[in-house]
């Protein structure tokens, strides 16, 4: 785990907005070696979770929640070069969030993930509409597709997206993951058939390498 | 007031008035709603459900909040997630109670919807150029690389080759000697040749435009005509190459020439890098729903370092070849690609010194592509 002291600066520059801090921060991380799952797990995620946190309680406002995330897609653009120079072995990944759904941070991690394990990703962002997704499917013919659901409501969306993947191609893999199973959209997935349900980005590269 | 009247005043509210408007029984149950609703909380939910704002009540006001006149309500906006207040006051009606919800941010998050949704987007964008920026680096590197080795590797046999002219056009040798140097030269082609051949290959492969002629084709006839063609080059080290006949007839949907070519790289591999009077085993068999091949050597084997870096361009082993016999270093890089297309895998096992196994699998259901 990160040394907590140095979390903490990092977490209250992301809340207050300053970017430069933010990304200064994560260069020096880079120079002093670490590898990129750890700075997506130990610092992104953790600090995006706990931003949720602060928001669901009234802590801080959306505009502040928006703003950290925005920063932090912005940061994960430095480490893109190094997360795409992985050599490729001939996978392919769908990564969607299912329509109604703008939260797409955590979802982009899971492309990243597939990406450091050398599957090559597709990342077709937040509010996908089911047809889209379907062409996409159908273009592409992933090996696997994955939809993420940050907002437990919409559940109902991810459950009709399922359901017309799989009467449209037999056999296709899904995973689902994403903030809102935290809340108890397991039990609604657990009831679908052929999907798995993947809980971080640890299971999923166990999973996957 | 006349009907007609009434009714338009109930149609305005009910599809275009900016103001939330609840009707309730006497007990505070929610019986229906307008049209504005779904603006600030979202679009109703699939499967007839209401959306969050009316789950968030159960379905019913508090009789406590209805009987004082006036309440609040927290929830949150489902295509958002932004937080909703609403200030609702009541009034009493014939059959119950109407509510009256004010909220008067809506422009707001409507902006704030597009802002995430385009800031979305140039993210995604910039990602995708990332990617495909860090692929044409890698191009690059591959296509110098590339340059390096194509001169190295040509300028060797291409200076044997004007070597030799110059010594056959100058004097008058006897024709042993001219035999000799005419089969250098040979040879010296041959393998510059050859290695254009694999680079042309590799850029084919690596420009993604390699596509599969697929044909339904008999495998093991198809190794056996490969055997035959090599058998020749077997015969001079005095190796002897064994297939054994599957039990039953293995048909699959394949790009022969292609698959033919993998069969050329692993055997012709196993004749470079076997010692003389040695034997190589090839097997071809059917294992759940793939057709393995595996073609064994009793050559000089592979270290195991070396075994993980195989199947990579310009990956030359420490391995040597036993008999002077030259290596690209593309080969086993293009049969694994080769071998992907038709959604196979490659592997190989080695003890060192004691010899080699490759091998390749197929599935017998040939999909995609």
């Amino acid at each position: 785990m990160h040394e907590n002291k140095a979390y903490t600066n990092y977490l209250n520059a992301l809340i207050n907005g300053d970017k430069d801090f933010c990304t200064l921060f994560i260069q020096n991380k880079i120079e002093q070696g670490a590898d990129v799952k750890t700075i997506y797990v130990d610092y992104f995620q953790e600090s995006l979770y706990e931003i949720g946190k602060l928001w669901e309680n009234n802590k801080i406002s959306v505009a502040t929640e928006h703003l950290a995330t925005s920063i932090t897609e912005r940061l994960m653009l430095i480490l893109y070069p190094q997360i795409f120079s992985e050599s490729k072995n001939g996978k392919n990944v769908i990564i969607a969030c299912v329509a109604n759904e703008l939260h797409q941070v955590g979802a982009k991690m899971v492309a990243d993930i597939f990406e450091l394990n050398q599957w090559n990703s597709y990342f077709i962002g937040s509010n996908t509409p089911v047809n889209d997704l379907i062409k996409f499917v159908d273009e592409k013919k992933p090996d696997m597709v994955g939809l993420s659901l940050s907002i437990y409501f919409n559940i109902n969306y991810l459950v009709q997206a399922i359901n017309i993947l799989q009467d449209n191609f037999k056999n296709i893999e899904l995973i689902v993951g994403g903030q809102a199973f935290k809340h108890g959209g397991e039990q609604a997935i657990s009831r679908l058939k052929h999907v798995n349900y993947i809980d971080s980005l640890y299971a999923l590269e166990k999973m996957i390498s | 007031m006349n009907n007609q009247k009434t009714k338009i005043i109930e149609s305005y509210l009910n599809d275009r008035a900016s103001i939330v408007i609840i009707y309730l029984d006497k007990d505070g149950k929610i019986i229906t709603f307008n049209t504005y609703i779904e603006q600030i909380a979202g679009k109703k939910q699939l499967n007839g459900q209401f959306h969050q704002l009316v789950v968030d009540f159960n379905g019913k006001f508090n009789i406590n909040d209805i009987k004082s006149g006036s309440g609040q309500l927290l929830s949150i906006n489902t295509l958002t997630g932004i937080p909703i207040t609403l200030q609702f006051s009541f009034f009493e009606t014939r059959d119950g109670y109407i509510a009256i919800g004010e909220h008067n941010v809506i422009e707001l998050e409507k902006m704030n919807v597009s802002f995430v949704q385009l800031s979305n987007e140039l993210n995604n964008l910039s990602r995708e150029l990332i990617k495909k920026n860090t692929e044409l680096k890698k191009l690059n590197d591959l296509k110098n690389e590339f340059l390096g080795i194509a001169a190295h590797d040509i300028r060797n046999p291409a200076s044997l080759i004007s070597g030799y002219c110059s010594l056959l056009a100058n004097s008058n040798m006897n024709q042993d000697k001219q035999k000799q140097f005419l089969e250098i030269i040979k040879s010296s082609g041959d393998s510059i040749l050859k290695l254009i051949n694999d680079l042309l290959d590799v850029s084919v492969i690596e420009s993604g435009n390699l596509r599969l002629e697929r044909a339904n084709t008999d495998v093991f006839q198809l190794i056996k005509k490969n055997i035959d063609r090599n058998r020749f080059f077997a015969d001079q080290k005095s190796i002897q190459i064994n297939l054994f006949k599957p039990e039953e007839l293995l048909i699959l949907n394949i790009d022969s020439a292609k698959i033919d070519q993998v069969l050329d790289n692993y055997i012709s591999n196993a004749i470079k890098y076997s010692k003389n009077n040695t034997t190589i085993k090839v097997i071809v068999k059917k294992h759940n729903d793939e057709i393995i091949v595996s073609v064994s050597d009793e050559g000089v084997g592979i270290k195991k370092y070396d075994l993980s870096k195989l199947f990579q361009f310009f990956s030359k082993t420490d391995s040597e070849t036993t008999a002077g016999e030259s290596s690209t270093g593309l080969g086993l890089a293009i049969v694994k690609k080769i071998i992907n297309e038709h959604n196979g895998r490659v592997w190989a096992e080695s003890v060192l010194g004691k010899g080699s196994v490759f091998y390749f699998s197929l599935p017998i259901k040939q999909e995609y592509n």
